[in-house]
């Protein structure tokens, strides 16, 4: 089976994170820090009504800190409104195009009502490639093309 | 030999493509086109991005503001010219976020010192390893003498494997 075909037939929703912190609007840029930090996770989702409104990365607290504003503001202000969305039944095919073309890093999971059901990022997609291709990967010599610097024998 | 890669005809018995520097010996084993590309290529074809070198007590602040305006995710940290640490987003959510008086701090405090490295002329399915199994998002590249050349990044091979092996930017 060629790469093509096993992105295309492989969905989302197989792969992507569900192990997201999901806030509200209110909560501050601290709180959302504190729980990007316990699930060990790099952005968290941002609801209203259990619709995904925003998503909160670490590249939005980057930027919160470079321009001196306060940890205790709220995530609403901080946050990507209306990011990219696809749902679990998107293919992956579909998922690395967003990511390649719009320089995302990570693209939110939602349901048909909009709400959030996890995350689908760059490095669960080459985790997923190195699991598919495992001989190729694993198999590898610590240092590659090792050669000796001189002849044998001379 | 014909380079089954680039398709440039190479002088009887070569073990490296002149044109590509792909291997011409290595991947035989290996039936599908990917897996025999990833270990045929080396890192050299991703052209690894120039990385943002800073010394070791540059503050948080200004690597902070390096990232954000060079659009990186990690600075690689040198003494004395060599690769001694790197410095990511990650560090500052988990240790500068807590406490924003840690941003005058110099980044030698929270940075992750001597981070698993790839030379240029190691495999893709090389690099592959350490962020497979590391889950590592970034990669430095080193020279042999130990010197930062560029930075990979999880991106930089899902684009190698998805455009070339995918055709993913096809019919567009």
């Amino acid at each position: 089976m060629d790469l093509r075909e096993i992105l295309t037939t492989t969905r989302i929703g197989r792969l992507a994170q569900i192990s997201v912190p999901v806030l509200s609007e209110e909560d501050s840029v601290q709180y959302a820090a504190a729980q990007m930090r316990s699930h060990s996770h790099g952005s968290a989702l941002v609801c209203r009504d259990g619709r995904l409104v925003g998503v909160f990365t670490e590249r939005d607290l980057l930027r919160w800190l470079a321009d001196g504003r306060s940890l205790e503001d709220s995530v609403s202000e901080a946050m990507t409104a209306n990011p990219q969305t696809v749902t679990a039944e998107d293919s992956l095919f579909s998922a690395i195009g967003y990511l390649d073309q719009g320089g995302y890093r990570r693209i939110p999971v939602v349901d048909s009502n909009g709400a959030p059901t996890g995350i689908i990022d760059v490095k669960t997609i080459v985790h997923f490639f190195v699991e598919h291709f495992p001989s190729a990967v694993y198999n590898q010599s610590p240092k590659s093309k090792q050669t000796t610097s001189d002849r044998e024998g001379a | 030999m014909i380079c089954p890669d680039c398709r440039f005809d190479n002088i009887a018995g070569a073990d490296v493509c002149e044109s590509c520097c792909a291997s011409l010996v290595l991947g035989e084993e290996f039936s599908n086109a990917l897996e025999r590309g990833i270990v045929a290529h080396a890192v050299d074809v991703l052209c690894a991005k120039r990385p943002v070198c800073v010394p070791a007590n540059t503050p948080v602040r200004e690597a902070v503001d390096l990232m954000l305006k060079h659009q990186t995710g990690a600075v690689l940290v040198e003494t004395d010219g060599e690769l001694s640490g790197i410095f990511t987003e990650r560090d500052v959510l988990n240790d500068v976020s807590q406490d924003t008086s840690q941003l005058s701090d110099g980044i030698e405090q929270y940075m992750t010192l001597s981070p698993e490295t790839i030379t240029k002329k190691d495999s893709i399915a090389y690099a592959m390893h350490p962020m497979g199994v590391g889950g590592y998002r970034h990669l430095p590249v080193v020279d042999d003498a130990g010197n930062p050349t560029g930075i990979i990044s999880a991106r930089d091979i899902m684009r190698f494997l998805c455009v070339r092996y995918a055709n993913s930017r096809d019919g567009e």
